[in-house]
């Protein structure tokens, strides 16, 4: 990460921005949508832990680049599935839901129950934030 | 398949809060499916985008709008050795990257 950070910091114009935007590191939010209502289903148990670790190098990376800090922001970033199948799909970015202590395992089940009462158009909202750091190279 | 993300369209709100983009070059490190890239585009700024999976990078040149076929362009990159010279670009963007 830090190699990627000098080379970007290389090809920058002086007063140049470097732009961070990733999702931020707290645990989303599952929620199923319908015409009617959105019900928070559940929380999810991602590993947090390489999102505090990008967070420790850029800090790092700053204090040796010429770069500083101009702003830090958040903002609520929704992502929606429309089946059970694609949600099934999106925790498999992060763990083998199948495992029997997978810790999604019991989310995925809330969600499946929750998704088979409801009724007309139904969606899965996966809630976070999204956090963006702007560091400006000096001239 | 339908997956969307951000129809919202928070992500953009939260990169005009930056600076005007217009006219800007831009360099997307980690660009994908070109999703952001376009986005960025949109704001009027001349956009590349660089990807280590050539996949990837085959979608976001295939899903590229003609509107902006003169300034959005992706290619395969490590990030860690970009082929640019330095003081290239105005703005160096890492979505969803790290």
């Amino acid at each position: 990460m830090v190699h990627a950070l000098e080379e970007a910091a290389r090809v920058l114009k002086p007063n140049g921005l470097l732009v961070e935007l990733r999702p931020a590191p707290r645990h989303r939010r599952v929620w199923l949508v319908t015409s009617e209502r959105s019900a928070l289903i559940g929380r999810m148990h991602e590993d947090l832990g390489p999102d505090h670790a990008a967070d420790a190098a850029l800090a790092r990376f700053m204090t040796r680049a010429q770069l500083r800090a101009r702003f830090r922001r958040r903002t609520v970033c929704n992502r929606y599935v429309d089946s059970l199948k694609e949600f099934r799909e999106f925790l498999e970015e992060f763990e083998d839901c199948r495992h029997p202590t997978a810790p999604h395992r019991r989310l995925l089940e809330r969600v499946e129950r929750a998704w088979t009462v409801a009724k007309g158009r139904r969606r899965i909202m996966i809630t976070g934030p999204l956090q963006m750091t702007v560091l400006q190279k000096l001239a | 398949m339908s997956y969307i993300i951000d129809p919202e369209r928070q992500e953009i709100r939260l990169l005009r809060a930056v600076t005007s983009w217009r006219g800007k070059h831009v360099l997307e490190i980690g660009s994908g499916d070109g999703r952001l890239a376009r986005r960025i585009a949109s704001l009027g700024a001349r956009v590349e985008g660089i990807d280590p999976d050539n996949s990837l990078v085959r979608v976001a040149l295939r899903a590229a709008p003609p509107r902006f076929a003169c300034r959005l362009r992706f290619r395969v990159a490590q990030a860690e050795h970009l082929r640019y010279p330095a003081e290239t670009f105005d703005i160096a963007i890492f979505g969803w990257s790290f």
